[in-house]
């Protein structure tokens, strides 16, 4: 879906427009996520090992830039 | 020729019938739809089943073949989509509570594509909720053909049993970490992920923009050689879909295939592959050798870290798009979709571009691989599919990754890096439950790999490729 086609909307655009950056969680929601959300940022951690800093980050783009090789 | 004789034909066998004016589009819909009714029931394949709007289109069919207008190889032939392509005026649920009455103003572009082809579009299938790997309970699981006791996996759950149990000759589904090939694999399909940008996406529910993928489920690689035709190419309404012009795929499965050479995936420690899927993967490798290809052994690049900067992305771009309805109806959403969506909003945006410089050098890698060789072969999945009923697994795994990171170390890098890939059925296990290889390839390498896919399939068909008789539920 492209960004301006049709998209499902929430059900309350007033309650979506006040609150801004971030998802806002209760105190205990937060206290269930945090130790999850900890973990798997400890993983995705394991990327240093593979990407040297400051490298190019992949755009969706270039995936497109590829040409197929004549074969037959 | 008996309802289960005709729905056991190949998309490509039953077109040539109706071409040949020896079945009507009306009669080969109603028998799908019968045979819907009887064993939908068992599968829970589909969310809404359009028969009113499906016999409609066969009637119109029909009689513009009656006149000599025949639109091609999809006239007639009755087909479904997963149940996030938009369908207007039938609501797209993307089996999620959140989206439960959504119904679109306008039609995703590949369902226009198929409709001027004249397609009949008979239903919506189930899925995963928002095609995240978890089953919302409003929707339940979809049961395997091959065994009711088993899962299709998902995300394109019900676009898989569908296809399997001889409902329809073809079926869409999306694919973001290996969501049409893993279930076709797991229900004996050919399911393709083409290339990032071959098939526009315009019109479709998305899980993760950047890795997100639209491709056809089918019973033979000719027939997925058809559906992909029929709806690849640039779309004005979709700004990645690429200004690549679109070959014959289907008539190229006819020319000599050439001579290509096929890295083959060898085993690693640490990828949990079944020994009865190792087996089989090898003898698939002992046939196309015996068949002339060449076979060279590869390691694949980076198996750990792909898995781990899809998860990143998909995450990310994930709670992007959900977050409107985190912030209104979380309780709406399935535990673990939910669970996954809360904590991707909580991933910093240095994780997300860390993820796209490892997805840089992963794709630099698959692309100095694919230099050397043609094509790569790995097993579709490490295991095939898996018991339904058993008990919720918490998404993050104790030891670090997302539960799925196993399960799609194989297909997953091929959404990252966007390079096409394809399963085709290599085997049954000993219980019964189909196996796959994945054959993947060069940017809008599709050609080619449809070609050695076809030529595999020839060799095998007979005692893997499924058909109405004998594997399903009938």
């Amino acid at each position: 879906m492209t960004a301006n086609e049709q998209q499902p909307e929430p059900e309350d655009r007033t309650v979506a427009s006040q609150q801004t950056g971030r998802l806002e969680l209760s105190p205990e929601r937060w206290a269930f996520l945090a130790p999850r959300l900890s973990t798997l940022l400890a993983d995705f951690g394991k990327l240093d090992a593979l990407v040297p800093s400051g490298s190019e980050p992949a755009m969706s783009a270039e995936l497109l830039a590829e040409v197929p090789r004549d074969r037959n | 020729m008996t309802e289960t004789e005709l729905c056991a034909c190949s998309l490509a066998a039953v077109s040539q019938l109706i071409a040949q004016r020896e079945v009507s589009p009306v009669a080969v819909t109603q028998a799908v739809l019968e045979r819907l009714d009887r064993l939908e029931p068992q599968l829970n394949a589909f969310i809404t089943i359009m028969a009113e709007e499906a016999l409609a289109a066969a009637r119109q069919a029909e009689l513009e073949i009656a006149r000599g207008h025949y639109r091609g190889p999809l006239h007639g032939v009755p087909l479904s989509l997963k149940d996030l392509f938009y369908t207007k005026g039938v609501r797209t649920t993307a089996a999620s509570r959140v989206t439960a009455d959504f119904v679109p103003n306008f039609d995703a572009t590949i369902v226009t594509r198929l409709q001027d082809a004249g397609a009949v579009i008979f239903g919506k299938t189930n899925m995963a909720e928002f095609a995240f790997g978890e089953t919302h309970p409003d929707f339940g699981p979809t049961h395997n053909p091959w065994n009711l006791d088993f899962g299709t996996n998902g995300s394109s759950s019900g676009s898989a049993a569908s296809v399997a149990a001889g409902l329809g000759f073809g079926s869409f589904g999306s694919d973001t970490g290996g969501s049409i090939r893993l279930p076709a694999a797991f229900c004996g399909l050919v399911g393709l992920k083409p290339t990032y940008g071959r098939v526009s996406r315009a019109g479709v529910v998305p899980l993760s923009w950047s890795l997100d993928h639209v491709g056809p489920l089918t019973r033979t690689v000719r027939d997925c050689a058809i559906l992909l035709e029929a709806v690849a190419g640039v779309d004005s309404a979709d700004p990645t879909a690429a200004r690549v012009e679109v070959p014959h795929y289907a008539s190229a499965l006819d020319r000599q295939v050439p001579h290509v050479t096929i890295g083959v995936v060898q085993p690693a420690t640490d990828d949990v592959v079944l020994p009865e899927v190792r087996q089989a993967t090898d003898q698939a490798v002992v046939t196309l050798r015996d068949l002339g290809f060449q076979i060279v052994p590869i390691e694949q690049p980076h198996p750990e870290q792909a898995i781990r900067a899809l998860m990143a992305i998909m995450y990310v771009e994930a709670s992007s798009f959900h977050l409107p309805w985190l912030r209104t109806r979380p309780e709406d959403y399935s535990v673990n979709t939910r669970e996954r969506l809360e904590i991707g909003a909580f991933i910093p945006g240095t994780v997300y571009v860390q993820a796209l410089q490892a997805r840089r050098l992963v794709i630099d890698a698959y692309r100095a691989l694919l230099r050397e060789v043609d094509l790569l072969l790995s097993p579709a999945a490490p295991f095939p599919s898996y018991r339904l009923g058993g008990e919720r697994v918490e998404p993050v795994a104790k030891d670090g990754g997302d539960r799925m990171n196993g399960l799609i170390r194989f297909s997953g890098p091929f959404d990252l890096t966007g390079f096409p890939a394809l399963t085709v059925p290599c085997g049954v296990t000993s219980e019964g439950l189909p196996i796959g290889i994945q054959l993947a390839g060069p940017a809008f390498g599709e050609e080619l790999l449809l070609q050695v896919a076809h030529a595999y399939q020839q060799a095998t068909a007979a005692s893997i490729v499924p058909t109405a008789e004998g594997h399903l539920v009938v």
